[in-house]
């Protein structure tokens, strides 16, 4: 069992007994190794949009691991349980469970996309604590994720020159190879200042638009997902550099009405398992069908579109939900 | 052969005892609030105030969702009403032989544009309760589990005791002494807030006496902030004596800093010590935007 799993589940049940708590491992432990990408997302969506009813497939197998278990008036109990089934994805345990069968295993694609989601998912809206701990480490996962993929630290010596170790020392240069060149990309991005999207200069652009093309067009550079952690800096340094652009914010109404005709430019087409995971990807979406969407957007993501947020944390929310569509794109192939 | 009898179980209504507020906590999410304060510093007078200021309204722009204890409120509004034939209106004195109970209410937004629904889960409890997790592993006032479970610690000082010069040392040594106590207990989680309170805040009437109730504020802000998440202060007065302060003057806004949420800022991870590529200016950029970035995203 997690070291933490009590703690996490004393949150919607205090006094549970140990029985309960084993029942209730068991069943989470089991949901996690169950996951798909789909299955993922519509955990991820249950968890940060309170109108949304339990996921059947959860609620019928946590039921199979405690076949006494309420049905009705859970539904706090069933969030938990579910940013817990989703946290067990980037924190597997080491050890098998008794009968777990070897083939059982987490697919990292799938923690990827299920991380992005309630990242993505959770923007704006009211917190409590049991959530953000998960966040933070599902935060932590994704960075150290975008590392591993590009980790080529250590020279890398042939012990003895044989086909495969050639081969090998030669994926490997080709690995730095493709490293150094995203690096390059990224820089040269920065360097030059341009929105390809929109096909001008980030200094001519008004500033709170600027923030979401950056965001687009460094999205649309990106080839591996997560993005390595450094590019989300490059995005922050790069918004704080624009005129106004460390301002202590505007309210999301604002920020989407100052798109105007650029709105079209910056959309992103959202597949409809993430429509209620991207929240800004939302707004721009209805702000280029000229919809009034205020009201239904308050309603479906639990926050005022009068809240303010400074253009980094647009940047880096628009740039969040892009990654998080592309590393879906990538899994679903 | 006789009929086989249906019952359905109703819920009592009455106050929930920790092993019943699962009941609560499974269904919404909750804010447990632990109201502490030595006798007669006004903990169950907040409740009713709480609970009267709903009979008549919204209260701080929230709306009255329920309660699964009304009759737990009435019972201790009851002897503050005219019904009860008392010529002053009292307050029940909380027992001590019994475990933590809890008063619940749930609230809404009352705007209605945003689908957020809290429900509260109060216990007032004595010193003793805090003593006692301190000095026991099982603790049998409040369990261990709500300690752990609690989202907010209440601390009330009586601002009649901090208004008088005789009395005022001894309650601010208690105050102390109570949180101590908590901290000491190891059951209180890092996720926990403190709410100091000054109450009866309509007797605390000099420039001298309300001189003193600030320093003793500082004093526990500075000496427990790092013990806590958050640290917060309000001066109410649930039942004024004086016509200085209106009925229930400071408990909408105190009961709103009870729900409210820290704002949740998107969360970012720094670069790491093996970063690769822009690595070196990513840190750079982080040393020098680090007050900024903090301020903006909940950083890790």
């Amino acid at each position: 069992m997690h070291e933490l799993f009590t703690d996490w589940y004393l949150t919607a049940d205090p006094n549970a007994s140990r029985d309960v708590i084993v029942k209730r491992w068991t069943a989470v432990y089991a949901a996690a190794r169950a996951l798909t990408t789909e299955t993922s997302l519509s955990l991820a969506a249950f968890v940060v949009r309170p109108s949304l009813e339990v996921p059947v497939w959860f609620q019928d197998l946590l039921k199979s691991h405690d076949e006494v278990m309420r049905t009705r008036n859970i539904e706090a109990e069933l969030r938990v349980l579910a940013a817990i089934t989703i946290r067990l994805l980037v924190e597997p345990q080491e050890e098998a469970e008794e009968g777990e069968d070897e083939e059982d295993e987490i697919d990292p694609g799938v923690a990827i996309v299920a991380s992005f989601a309630l990242l993505s998912g959770s923007f704006g809206m009211p917190v409590p604590g049991w959530l953000s701990e998960h966040l933070q480490a599902l935060a932590s996962f994704l960075s150290s994720e975008g590392a591993e993929k590009r980790n080529l630290s250590g020279a890398r010596r042939l012990e003895t020159v044989t086909p495969a170790s050639v081969n090998e020392s030669l994926v490997h240069l080709g690995k730095r190879i493709d490293l150094a060149m995203e690096v390059n990309t990224y820089l040269w991005w920065f360097v030059t200042g341009y929105s390809g999207t929109m096909a001008a200069k980030y200094s001519s652009i008004v500033p709170s638009v600027a923030a979401l093309a950056m965001s687009k067009d460094l999205s649309l550079l990106m080839e591996t997902t997560p993005p390595l952690p450094e590019i989300e800096t490059l995005l922050l340094h790069a918004v704080s550099l624009l005129k106004d652009g460390e301002t202590a914010g505007l309210s999301l109404k604002s920020h989407i009405g100052a798109l105007g005709k650029s709105a079209e430019d910056l959309l992103e087409v959202i597949p409809e398992a993430c429509r209620l995971l991207c929240p800004l990807g939302w707004a721009v979406g209805a702000s280029v069908r000229e919809k009034a969407w205020i009201s239904e957007f308050e309603k479906t993501f639990g926050f005022k579109a009068a809240a303010t947020f400074s253009s980094q944390q647009i940047a880096l929310q628009y740039f969040r939900e892009l990654s998080f569509i592309r590393s879906l794109s990538s899994t679903n192939g | 052969m006789a009929e086989e009898e249906s019952f359905h179980k109703l819920l009592s209504a009455n106050a929930l005892t920790a092993s019943e507020v699962n009941r609560v906590t499974a269904r919404d999410e909750t804010i447990v609030v632990l109201l502490a304060g030595p006798v007669g510093s006004g903990k169950t007078t907040i409740l009713i105030s709480l609970y009267e200021l709903f009979n008549q309204g919204p209260v701080a722009g929230q709306l009255f969702g329920g309660s699964d204890t009304l009759i737990g409120f009435e019972q201790i509004c009851h002897p503050g009403r005219v019904a009860s034939g008392l010529s002053i209106p009292e307050t029940t004195r909380t027992s001590r032989t019994v475990g933590a109970e809890f008063l619940h209410l749930r609230v809404s937004d009352a705007s209605g544009d945003v689908p957020n629904t809290t429900s509260l889960l109060v216990s007032d409890v004595t010193g003793e309760a805090f003593t006692e997790a301190r000095d026991v592993t099982d603790p049998t006032i409040v369990s261990r589990e709500m300690w752990r479970r609690a989202d907010v610690i209440c601390l009330l000082m009586n601002g009649e005791n901090l208004a008088s010069r005789t009395n005022r040392q001894a309650e601010k040594n208690e105050a102390r002494l109570l949180l101590r106590a908590a901290c000491e207990s190891n059951f209180v989680t890092e996720r926990c807030r403190l709410i100091v309170v000054t109450t009866k805040w309509d007797t605390v009437v000099t420039q001298e006496a309300q001189a003193f109730c600030e320093e003793c504020d500082q004093s526990l802000r500075s000496q427990f902030s790092v013990k806590f998440k958050t640290v917060t202060s309000h001066q109410i007065a649930a039942r004024p004596t004086s016509a200085r302060v209106p009925y229930a003057y400071g408990v909408p806004r105190l009961m709103l800093d009870w729900i409210t949420r820290p704002p949740s800022l998107p969360v970012i991870a720094r670069p790491s010590s093996k970063s690769v590529g822009p690595g070196v200016l990513a840190k750079a950029f982080w040393t020098s935007e680090e007050s900024v970035l903090e301020g903006r995203f909940d950083v890790i």
